[in-house]
């Protein structure tokens, strides 16, 4: 199991700001949140930088650890 | 006549930038620039910059009626790294920087910079740079409420 925390846009279409899945590849946790929250997630997800303990997961392969905490954070809006 | 090796050509020391960092932090309460511009005063200092982010009353010719500002958990160990590397990179005396989040009205500050340098050629530049690197590294979002009771995730509408 992975923990993900969703910000802002994503938390939005997500409609919570964290949830459990079960994912050992980024592609995984990619595949079941699209089937969990659907084409909004979607959507935002493609814009969205996702980190894994921090470290930026670029492709489907990445492999997960259990219990990381997985953000997912849409593009930054400071200042 | 030569030049000594560690000197200024007239012969006086080196004065080395003291690249401080009096503050750097994500606060829920208003923010007073002018406290920052105070803060980096130093008698080496022959220029101070001063930048205020402000909340305007419109974007993309729609009409702004506030912004909520949000952070990551991370935000202010995040900040405190990104004026630390600006005050690295640049020949500051002193730098302070500040993020708003909470709820934020048309005119109030999000972000406050103020740096400090000998000439304001350096205190431009690390100024710049440091309101860039904000806005590129803190994971910070913003969502618009409009005045006709709509709103939108800035960056990701």
């Amino acid at each position: 199991m992975v923990t993900i925390r969703y910000f802002a846009a994503a938390a939005e279409a997500a409609g919570t700001a964290s949830e459990s899945v079960q994912a050992s590849t980024a592609g995984e946790l990619r595949a079941e949140v699209a089937v969990r929250h659907g084409a909004a997630l979607e959507r935002v997800l493609a814009r969205c930088a996702v980190l894994s303990d921090g470290v930026r997961l670029d492709s489907d392969d990445d492999p997960l650890r259990s219990g990381a905490v997985v953000d997912v954070l849409p593009p930054f809006a400071g200042g | 006549m030569t030049t000594p090796a560690h000197g200024t050509p007239d012969g006086g020391p080196v004065r080395v930038p003291a690249r401080l960092v009096v503050r750097a932090e994500v606060t829920e309460t208003a923010i007073d620039p002018a406290r920052h511009a105070v803060e980096v005063d130093r008698p080496q200092a022959g220029a101070v910059v001063t930048f205020s982010g402000v909340v305007r009353d419109h974007d993309g010719g729609r009409s702004v009626e506030r912004i909520a500002y949000i952070a990551h958990p991370d935000a202010a160990d995040v900040l405190s790294r990104i004026a630390q590397d600006v005050a690295a990179r640049t020949e500051v005396e002193a730098l302070a920087v500040s993020h708003r989040v909470g709820e934020l009205g048309i005119g109030e500050c999000a972000l406050a910079v103020a740096v400090s340098a000998a000439h304001r050629a350096e205190a431009f530049a690390a100024a710049a740079l440091l309101v860039d690197e904000v806005k590129r590294l803190l994971p910070v979002w913003k969502r618009q409420v409009f005045t006709d009771g709509t709103d939108e995730w800035v960056g990701c509408a």
